[in-house]
């Protein structure tokens, strides 16, 4: 049997905020991918990125038969590591829509787009993320994590780039 | 035996020999398929316009009527324009713009020297063009585009013209702005040497160029506030932000309630990723009386797709509560130029895996939908498809809609008087009495009349025999309690084929 090709990928925290400013931009793995979900029926599954279960509260939940589904606080937990997934349209489409960084100059290639390191890429999407939050809200207070702390440093946990 | 029916004024005690007559309009039935479905379009107009915003709700009946009231090129105006092409009772219902709201721009550059040639460039999904000559400048070709897109009165920019530099503005302030987009069209031909560049926010796939600049977003609050006690069977929003959708969440929700029976659905649409769009729908929403369309880099203005399919579903739901979209064409939006942001099956499965309504381009170059589905998707973290294609929404509202005015118009007039079915079948109550029994016989007719497909489409519901309704007698409330499980017909979306080859 044929070896699958790959790319590998990193998780773009900041390709999209939630309505409170937390990073969430959890893309999911390639529906398609047999590998990637045991059935339709299975909890999603995310690329360098998963629910924190201890930080997500169910705050309302659906009552039988509403229109309404749970309402949750939703908060993301992402990894610093690359991912390997197959090499396919899904993935590279994500790559070139800065969804998900290339990890690697093959990937990147791949993709069509510039290879950019992951530190770089993740403070170019910060900036843009951040850029866009004030444009859509100018009123109302930065994201936490936008806030840097008396000492100047961060205090987002996803700013500890390796 | 009966009592005589009366005629209101005309006493029974009268004795002068002759006629007493009266005519009563609008008796029988009405039927919720009889009541034409409306929509309402939400978005911020200009100062032109003469419609109040956060508090006038009107109906636009023409374009030139639109531009009157809401400005021509306001946001709520381009929505408007587009609904109007499907024929249907259209309203506008514009939000107040939010306070220091800055509009989006984009600026056209041309540089190098002039020969003849053809300038090209396409906005809000439309082209712009122009030829020019030797005899030009690169400041009378800028201005030559400026004044192409002014001269086109509905659309949402105005520009103006300095120095071979062209900036197009907004009419309608806030970051909604920055959704537009702008591409050089491949019919331009510019002479050897000369340059066309587009300048806004972070360039997308073939160089097509997002506005930048906009800023600020509005407040819906008190827009839901006056809305509150209407219904429209379909809203198109051009809110796409989490905190006003929210809102509208709850809105619809609270209106949808026993004791108001408001029955809407509400459609928006963005043009950026799918996992923004997943967010939107899968975390803002998860809510079967919201559809979330996403069309990736979509030139023309988000806003205007999702009133396009909005206006499409009040014409076809009019006739079919549990209509199907696939493939179904918009009207008025274009289709995508750039084939690498078109989705791939493994997209379209994600989007629709995740509460997303995906469009695409056909091959033939039209917006078309994949499916249309609901954004309610979600139960904790399992998917939970039980509620998936629109008419899983909309056909239990109609079937409520519909029973409800049967019985306002068809059993409360024969039967002023309610009752607990009698123990004694062999002693039925009198005639204007209805029982729960005889409502249920007249709630069961209904629905076979909907799963034979009766003054339909085709039939919106199905298996009747396996969920029929129940009635029972509430004492405390005196009235006559009704469980109708409605399973939606289902629609034809795949079909399974396979060919074997064999030997001859």
């Amino acid at each position: 049997m044929p070896r699958e090709q790959t790319i590998r990928v990193y998780a773009n925290p900041y390709a999209v905020l939630d309505q409170d400013g937390r990073p969430a931009g959890a893309v999911m793995f390639d529906p398609v991918d047999h590998h990637a979900y045991a059935s339709d029926a299975a909890p999603r599954r995310y690329v360098g990125a998963e629910l924190d279960t201890e930080k997500t509260v169910v705050l309302q939940k659906a009552a039988e038969g509403s229109a309404q589904g749970d309402i949750q606080d939703t908060v993301w937990k992402f990894s610093d590591e690359a991912v390997t997934v197959p090499l396919s349209h899904y993935y590279l489409g994500l790559v070139r829509a800065g969804e998900l960084f290339a990890a690697d100059e093959d990937t990147a290639e791949h993709a069509g787009v510039e290879y950019v390191p992951r530190a770089k890429a993740l403070e170019a999407s910060k900036r843009k993320a951040l850029d866009t939050w004030k444009a859509e809200r100018p009123r109302r207070a930065m994201p936490e994590w936008a806030v840097p702390r008396p000492d100047g440093s961060s205090t987002n946990p996803h700013d500890e780039v390796k | 035996m009966p009592a005589a029916f009366q005629i209101v004024g005309w006493s029974s005690l009268d004795k002068v020999p002759g006629i007493g007559g009266e005519t009563i309009y609008g008796g029988g039935p009405i039927s919720a398929s009889a009541i034409p479905l409306a929509l309402l379009v939400v978005g911020t107009k200009l100062a032109t316009g003469s419609m109040t915003p956060n508090q006038d709700v009107l109906q636009a009946f023409d374009a030139a009527d639109v531009d009157a009231k809401a400005g021509a090129g306001a946001e709520i105006a381009g929505m408007a324009y587009v609904a109007l092409q499907y024929g249907i009772p259209v309203f506008m219902a514009p939000v107040a713009e939010a306070g220091g709201a800055v509009a989006a721009t984009l600026t056209i550059t041309l540089t190098g020297t002039v020969a003849a040639g053809t300038w090209a460039v396409r906005l809000n999904g439309k082209l712009y063009t122009g030829a020019f000559s030797i005899s030009d400048t690169l400041t009378t070709i800028a201005a030559a585009i400026a004044a192409a897109v002014n001269a086109d009165s509905r659309c949402p920019f105005t520009a103006s013209s300095s120095l071979g530099v062209v900036t197009v503005t907004v009419k309608s302030k806030g970051a909604r702005g920055n959704l537009h987009i702008g591409i050089i069209d491949p019919s331009q031909k510019l002479a050897a040497g000369m340059t066309m560049t587009l300048t806004g926010g972070t360039a997308l796939t073939g160089g097509a160029t997002p506005f930048t600049g906009g800023t600020g977003t509005e407040t819906n609050t008190t827009l839901l506030g006056v809305l509150f006690a209407s219904e429209f069977a379909r809203i198109a929003s051009a809110e796409t932000d989490s905190t006003n959708l929210a809102a509208w969440r709850t809105q619809l929700d609270a209106q949808a309630g026993p004791t108001s029976n408001l029955l809407q659905h509400l459609i928006f649409c963005t043009n950026g990723t799918l996992t923004a769009a997943q967010s939107l729908s899968q975390t803002t929403l998860n809510h079967a009386r919201f559809c979330g369309m996403q069309y990736l880099y979509s030139e023309t203005h988000p806003s205007i797709v999702a009133a396009s399919f909005a206006a499409l579903r009040v014409a076809t739901e009019q006739a079919d509560p549990d209509a199907s979209y696939d493939d179904a064409t918009l009207l008025g939006v274009a289709p995508q130029s750039q084939k690498q942001d078109w989705p791939s099956y493994a997209q379209k499965v994600a989007a629709l895996n995740s509460g997303v309504t995906p469009v695409y381009t056909s091959a033939d170059g039209y917006a078309k939908i994949v499916r249309a589905i609901v954004t309610r998707c979600l139960n904790g973290a399992v998917p939970d498809y039980r509620v998936l294609d629109v008419g899983d929404a909309v056909v239990p509202d109609f079937v409520r809609r519909d029973v409800g005015l049967d019985w306002q118009t068809s059993f409360r007039v024969a039967n002023p008087r309610n009752a607990p079915d009698p123990a004694d079948t062999s002693r039925p109550l009198p005639s204007g009495v209805g029982t729960p029994a005889t409502w249920n016989s007249a709630v069961e007719a209904k629905l076979r009349k909907y799963e034979r497909g009766e003054g339909f489409a085709a039939p919106i519901i199905t298996n009747v025999d396996g969920n029929k309704p129940s009635s029972s007698w509430d004492d405390v409330g005196k009235r006559i309690m009704t469980a109708i499980p409605v399973a939606a017909m289902p629609n034809t979306h795949q079909i399974g084929i396979s060919v074997r080859q064999v030997a001859a």
